[in-house]
Formats: C-alpha cells, sequence, structure tokens
C-alpha cells in the first residue's frame, strides 16, 4: 500500500513541472502565438528561485523573483514575435539556448561555482500535506508532502478552463487564435491579446521552475529542466492546447516517471528503466493518430 | 431627411494606384443599394473605409445627416454599421451563440451567460424569421447557414446599416433565394442594405438602386426599375455583354474520358456518388449541372486521383486508369485538371506567381534536365503564357495572393492548357471571377473543344453550362438524375432534374 501511495505522490511532484509550463502554454497557443521557449523560462524561473531564495533566506522570494523574470520573457518574447515581427520558431529557438547559455555563465558569476549551486542557505518550498485528503484510499499519495505549486498546478487546469470557456477573455483568446479577423472586426485589440497571453505563458513555466529548483530539489543546476519544457510543449501541442488533454498528457508522463522511480528499486538495468517514460509518451503518441487514421478508412470503404 | 449614408468625395490612394477617385454615393434609408465593378474597380476599398478598417486620404462620411469620422470597426460598429465580409470572420471551433455574441457578451457574475444570450438571439431570429441550430459547431454548417450567422453577428451588435461584401460568391443557388429573402425582409423591417457584387443578374433581381464603379471612379447611377444587364455591363466593362460563343459543329470523337460505375465515400462514411457512368468524346463540351453538394466534388476527386478509395473504372483516352494511380500519372495519361477551389488546390498563395506556374509544368522534359529545372526556360514558357493569356501581373517573383481572383484563374487556366492534355476536367471554372476574365476562359473552353480536345465542365452557374455545353448531365444525390443532348436545352428540364425530378418520378407522382 505504501507503495502505492510514493507511486501517487511522486506523480504529482513530477507532473507539477509539466502540467504548469504547458497550462501556461495554452494561453500562448490558444492566442495564435504558440510559444517554443517554455524551457527557457522554465530555467531562468529555476535560476531566479534559487537567487532569491538564496540572499533572501525565504522561498516565497524566490518564487516571486521567479514571477518576475517570467514576466519579463514573457513579454519580451511577444514583443518581439507580435510588434518586430520575428518569427516564432526563431526567437524561440534563441530564447532557448539563451537560456542555458545565461544560467551556465551566471552560475560561476554569481556563485563562484560552475556545473551546480548547492547551499545550505538555499532554503526550500514548504511540504504540505492536506488533512483527511491525505487518508484518501489509492488517491491519497497526491495530497502528500507537496508544495504548494504542485496544488496551485492542479487548480490552474481547472481556472484555465473556465477561463477559456466561460469567460470573455477566453473567447477573445481563442477568437484572436483561430480567426484574428473575427476578433478585430467586432473591436477586440489582436496584438494586445497576445501579448498579455504570452505574459502568462512566462509566469507559469517560470513558477514551474521554481518548482524544479526548490520543490523537487534544493539548488540549480546547469540544464537541470533536461528538456521539460520541450516536454510540455510537446504536450500542449498534441493536445491542441486543451486543458483536459494537456492535464491528461502531463499525467501520463508524469505516472510513468514515477513508475520508472518505483521501478529502479527493483534490480533492473538502469538505462532501462529510464527509458519507461519516454516509451509510454512514444507509444501513445503513435498510436493514437493511427487508430485514428485506421477508423477514417473504414468508414471509407466502398 | 432620407439618407443613411452618404460618402462625399471619396479619395483612397494606394501606392502605385488610386482605390476610390472622388467616389460620391447616397445611400437611401429602407433601401438595397448594389455597387457594382468589376474585380479591382474599388468596391471593397470603398466599403472598409465606411467600416473603419481603412481611413480615406479625402472626403467625408455623413451618417444621418451627421459627419462621422471612423478610427476602427469599434467606432462603426457602434455607429450601428455591420459588415459581413466576403471571407466569413468566424471562430469555427465555437459555437453558433458564442460566435454571435463575440463582439458583446452577456456577462453575469463575470461569467459569460450563454443561456441569457441564447433568449436574446432567439428573439432576434423570431423578429426576423430566421431559423438556427443555436448550439451547433459553427465549423459543421453548411456555407449559407455560416453566412447566416454573420448576418445574425452584424444584427446582434445593432446594425441597421448592413454591407454584404460579395455575398453570393460561395452560395449554391437554393441559398441565394434564401439570402435574397433574408435581405428583402431587413429591408422592410427598416434596414439599409448595402450590396457589393460582380454579379448583374443578382443586383436587377435584389436592388433598388444601383452605382456603378470603374478604375475607381462612379460611371453611373440608377434607378434598378429604369435600367437592364446589358446598360449596367457597359456602364461596367465599357461594352456589351456577350450572349452566345461561336463553336464549330460536333464531331462525333472517340472516347477521351470514360468512367464506369463510380462510387466512393466522404469521411463519414456516407454514400456521395453512387453507380456514376458516363463518357466525354473529343471535341465535346461535357457539363456536369446540379446544385452544389450532390457528389460532384467528389466525384472529380476521383477521377482527378486526389481520392484513391472508390469503386468503378476510369478510363482516359482509351487506357484503363489503375485505382492506385496518383493525380500525377493521370496527368501523363493526358488529363488536365482546373480545381474547384483556386485557393485551396489550385494555387498556393505564398508562393512565387512562377513557382504557382511551375507547379505541373516543371517535369514536362523542356524544362526538366535530370531532375534539375531550368528557371530560364519555365519563365520563357510563363511569359509567352502569360502574354497569351492576357493576365495582369505585378511580376514573375511576386506572391500568388498579390493576383485578383480572375487573374489567378487564367494563369490555373493557362498552366493546365500549356500541359495540352487532351481531356480537361474544368470545375468551377469561373467561380468568383469578374466578367472579363470569364468570358475570356469562356472562349479559351469553346477553343479547345474546337481544336479536337474534351472538356468536362462542372459548374454551379446553369447559365455558365447552357452556354458552353453540348451534352448536359445533371447530378442529384450522388447519382446522374438524367442527361439532356444539345439542342434539346432549356433551363427548366435542367432546372427539374437538378430538384431530382426525373421522368419517371413525376409519372409516380401523378399516380
Amino acid at each position: 500500500m505504501e507503495a502505492v501511495y510514493s507511486i501517487f505522490m511522486v506523480t504529482a511532484r513530477v507532473t507539477t513541472p509539466i502540467l504548469l509550463a504547458a497550462t501556461g502554454g495554452i494561453y500562448s497557443d490558444k492566442a495564435g502565438l504558440p510559444n517554443i521557449a517554455l524551457d527557457a523560462m522554465m530555467i531562468m524561473g529555476a535560476f531566479m528561485a534559487v537567487y532569491g531564495s538564496f540572499f533572501y533566506g525565504n522561498a516565497a522570494v524566490g518564487v516571486f523573483y521567479a514571477i518576475i523574470i517570467g514576466l519579463a520573457i514573457g513579454l519580451l518574447y511577444g514583443f518581439i514575435c507580435i510588434y518586430l515581427k520575428g518569427d516564432n520558431t526563431v526567437v524561440g529557438i534563441a530564447f532557448n539556448l539563451i537560456g542555458w547559455g545565461l544560467t551556465t555563465f551566471l552560475l560561476p558569476v554569481i556563485y563562484g561555482t560552475t556545473g551546480s549551486f548547492v547551499s545550505e542557505l538555499i532554503v526550500s518550498l514548504k511540504k504540505i500535506t492536506i488533512p483527511v485528503l491525505h487518508a484518501l484510499p489509492v488517491l491519497g499519495g497526491i495530497f502528500r508532502n507537496q508544495t504548494m505549486i504542485t496544488y496551485f498546478s492542479w487548480l490552474f487546469v481547472g481556472i484555465t478552463w473556465v477561463i477559456l470557456y466561460k469567460t470573455q477573455m477566453g473567447m477573445i483568446i481563442r477568437a484572436c487564435g483561430e480567426n484574428p479577423q473575427a476578433a478585430e472586426t467586432v473591436g477586440y485589440n489582436v496584438r494586445v491579446t497576445r501579448l498579455i497571453c504570452s505574459a502568462i505563458t512566462g509566469v507559469m513555466c517560470a513558477v514551474a521552475g521554481a518548482h524544479l529548483s526548490l520543490g523537487l530539489m534544493t539548488l540549480f543546476s546547469e540544464k537541470m529542466t533536461a528538456g521539460k519544457g520541450f516536454i510540455a510543449l510537446a504536450a500542449v501541442t498534441y493536445a491542441k492546447a486543451e486543458p483536459k488533454k494537456v492535464l491528461f498528457i502531463s499525467l501520463l508522463f508524469g505516472f510513468s516517471n514515477a513508475l520508472s522511480n518505483q521501478l529502479q528499486l527493483l534490480q533492473l538495468p538502469s538505462d532501462l528503466i529510464l527509458m519507461v517514460p519516454y516509451i509510454f509518451v512514444v507509444v501513445f503518441v503513435i498510436a493514437d493518430p493511427m487508430l485514428h487514421a485506421f477508423q477514417l478508412k473504414k468508414r471509407k470503404m466502398v | 431627411m432620407n439618407e443613411a449614408v452618404l460618402l462625399k468625395d471619396i479619395v483612397k490612394v494606394f501606392p502605385g494606384t488610386i482605390a476610390n477617385d472622388h467616389v460620391t454615393i447616397t445611400i437611401r434609408k429602407n433601401s438595397i443599394h448594389g455597387i457594382v465593378g468589376e474585380n479591382g474597380a474599388g468596391k471593397t476599398t470603398l466599403m472598409k473605409q465606411l467600416y473603419g478598417m481603412y481611413r480615406p486620404d479625402g472626403g467625408e462620411i455623413w451618417l444621418n445627416g451627421k459627419k462621422a469620422t471612423f478610427h476602427s470597426p469599434k467606432d462603426a460598429i457602434s455607429c450601428r454599421i455591420g459588415m459581413v465580409h466576403q471571407h466569413f470572420t468566424l471562430v469555427n471551433s465555437m459555437s453558433v451563440v458564442e460566435n454571435i455574441i463575440l463582439g458583446r457578451p452577456v456577462i453575469k457574475h463575470g461569467f459569460v451567460d450563454i443561456k441569457k444570450a441564447k433568449e436574446e438571439i432567439s428573439q432576434l431570429c423570431r423578429k426576423y424569421n430566421f431559423e438556427m441550430d443555436l448550439d451547433a459547431k459553427t465549423e459543421d454548417l453548411p456555407v449559407g447557414l455560416k453566412q447566416r450567422v454573420e448576418i445574425l453577428k452584424a444584427l446582434y451588435l445593432g446594425a441597421d446599416v448592413l454591407i454584404m461584401d460579395e455575398p453570393t460568391a460561395v452560395l449554391t443557388p437554393q441559398e441565394i433565394t434564401e439570402l435574397f429573402a433574408t435581405l428583402r425582409s431587413l429591408r422592410d423591417l427598416g434596414a439599409s442594405i448595402i450590396l457589393i457584387t460582380h454579379k448583374l443578374s443578382e443586383v436587377i433581381q435584389l436592388t433598388d438602386e444601383v452605382t456603378v464603379l470603374r478604375d475607381g471612379k462612379v460611371t453611373g447611377h440608377v434607378f434598378t426599375k429604369d435600367t437592364n444587364e446589358q446598360e449596367l455591363a457597359r456602364m461596367m466593362i465599357g461594352r456589351g455583354l456577350q450572349l452566345h460563343i461561336d463553336k464549330q459543329e460536333t464531331k462525333d470523337g472517340e472516347k477521351a474520358l470514360c468512367v464506369k460505375n463510380i462510387r466512393c465515400r466522404n469521411d463519414d462514411g456516407i454514400m456521395v456518388v453512387d453507380d456514376v457512368s458516363f463518357e466525354v468524346r473529343y471535341g465535346e463540351i461535357v457539363g456536369i449541372a446540379g446544385v452544389q453538394g450532390n457528389g460532384q466534388t467528389e466525384l472529380i476527386e476521383v477521377i482527378s486521383g486526389m481520392n484513391q478509395e472508390y469503386g468503378g473504372t476510369v478510363e482516359i483516352d482509351g487506357q484503363g486508369v489503375p485505382m492506385k494511380a496518383s493525380p500525377w500519372q493521370r496527368r501523363t495519361m493526358g488529363l488536365g485538371h482546373i480545381p474547384e477551389d483556386r485557393q485551396i488546390q489550385g494555387s498556393a498563395p505564398e508562393a512565387t506567381i512562377e513557382d504557382n506556374f511551375l507547379m505541373t509544368t516543371y517535369r514536362k522534359p523542356e524544362i526538366n534536365y535530370h531532375s534539375l529545372i531550368s528557371r530560364k526556360k519555365a519563365m520563357g514558357e510563363l511569359e509567352a503564357m502569360v502574354g497569351k493569356f492576357k493576365i495582369k501581373i505585378p511580376g514573375c517573383k511576386a506572391k500568388g495572393s498579390s493576383l485578383s481572383g480572375g487573374n489567378m484563374q487564367k494563369l490555373i487556366f493557362a498552366r493546365e492548357y500549356n500541359l495540352n492534355p487532351k481531356c480537361l476536367i474544368a470545375a468551377q471554372p469561373t467561380r468568383g471571377v469578374d466578367i472579363g476574365a470569364m468570358e475570356f476562359i469562356h472562349n479559351r473552353l469553346v477553343e479547345m473543344r474546337d481544336q479536337g480536345k474534351a472538356v468536362l465542365l462542372v459548374s454551379n452557374e446553369l447559365s455558365e453550362i447552357m452556354l458552353l455545353s453540348d451534352r448536359v448531365l445533371v447530378m442529384y444525390e450522388g447519382k446522374i438524375s438524367g442527361e439532356v443532348k444539345s439542342g434539346e436545352l432549356s433551363e427548366e428540364k435542367i432546372g427539374l432534374l437538378m430538384a431530382g425530378i426525373t421522368g419517371e418520378k413525376e409519372a409516380q407522382d401523378v399516380e
């Protein structure tokens, strides 16, 4: 039983950064300016979170610093793509490379160390166990020893769904993404909408990064996102920016990750086990469209 | 005070052209005002100024006797002007209600109140006698209903001046009839409607007065009851209309295209072409008439090889075509194809004009040396064709999207013509094309026929089918509902077949 609790606890924990970044990415994607620099904003967020936490001895300040840097990068990304007409892909790649490069460069400049920065002065995020809910059978693990960011990430998917489909702002966002002319001809400003969405994406990715460096671990290391921003990007793209599907795919990845963690206790080759999450995703991504193609072909048979 | 809108001496200059040259138009209240002109005459530009999308370089706009200045569509909307654009401005994934209320949602406690909005729109629908499934997803609607959503959207925002930009270009004949009824009832309920079009028959049918534009200038203003198509055409293009095309006698040629028992299903699994057989001989134009959506599109997809999941056989020039033969293989057998959707299938708007021309031409041995394309020779062919077909292009390296509909269609036609096909499929060859280009394309089709080539013409325009065809096949619900030979052609006969009323059925009905 403890193993089951543990799997769900870890699932929730490792899903968080992907889920939060992907949910943030939904806004940009739906508004018609898909952001491929999720990873850059995530690693900058992770870096600034450690910075704030280390110098002020307070994890909340770290998260605040992450929010500020996320907001700044999101706005910059939007400004370059929307107002300076920068190409989305090129700008995104540049941002990702700069994200890795800049954090690697700043590590020795600020802390005088390379590779990774560990210090007892970095305060990590408090782990909270929710009373009552943590005792739920099977799923209880989700509510044990999690950071506020994890709980927020679950809430935020729901909020995003409500915003997109139940509010005027959501209607405008969707209109801007699908048919900008439709939004323009009834008097909305497409550029401003996209800029705001880009900022939201930036903030959420940076907070996801803060969870990496102050929640999952208490350190900053080079390229510590390990491509999680790209997995989030894949989740948004594959889910066509639908919150429910984004949740599902993020969970699929998080769960398989947790599963492989558990399997490590068994005496299996570790390389094999580390493949598990990727195999899950690859199989799903291949099988799903194949199924659709097969169904279409069956319908069209003469 | 009977004028709803007064456009006074409007001037709009684009780099290199004067789009509107001191245009003055008065739109009376409770009337339908037609604005006609060829593509590029400045109709849409003029209306975009009235809707606040462009700002005039000179002149004034007056509404109900007051001068108005618009900075954006928002200002125009607040002055009760609505516009239904030629390309719909709908969000496909949204429901009908959401699309209608997009500009001014009903908000309750910070959330959009769909229920309340639905009530309001139902009232609106009752007032104007519209039938509409408000919960339907917009992308699932047929074009005619999508347009109705656009009209409702404008009415919901309070429009009493409604600008309709080429509203019939994408509609089927029935949908056009319905639209006209709608517009008439809107007028009777107090709206002023501006109809932009280049189809003269529609102007005569629907409008109360007409203003004609040519090269950005007003060349005529008349009351519809005092005029006719010929006179309007003269004001519009400076000469009369071509009502008849001289053709040589039909020769009894060999079979160029022969299809037998064609059947196919659409993506939803519905049988859309059901046991269709016919042949096209050299030296004749066979027209396929029918209301849009009765299987013509799918039939063409089968013959041209764009859909390779079908039953039955296709023969080109006496040779059987394997089912899996690609569109290109079919072209090498002698098939030419002008696709019905110019923008999606016929051309690549973002590619250059040269590349658009090369899209089928590039495999010609004169141009292609071991898979390397000679741009120089290609350019030569393109220039020859541009000259021969009198295509107006800004330059070979300009984007395809810079061409007007008529010129793009001519380019596509020229491209297919240049491949020298034995049998040409021309699907909606003049859809959305102005009169000059239309007559040009008609004459070329007849010229190809006279040279002994076979032409399969698919068109929603009955007048086009009547004018060009030697034989007419009518499609109804995926089947050929009848064939009318040259000499027996009459609009009534074809019209009945288009509605699915064949001789036998009539007899049964009488019984």
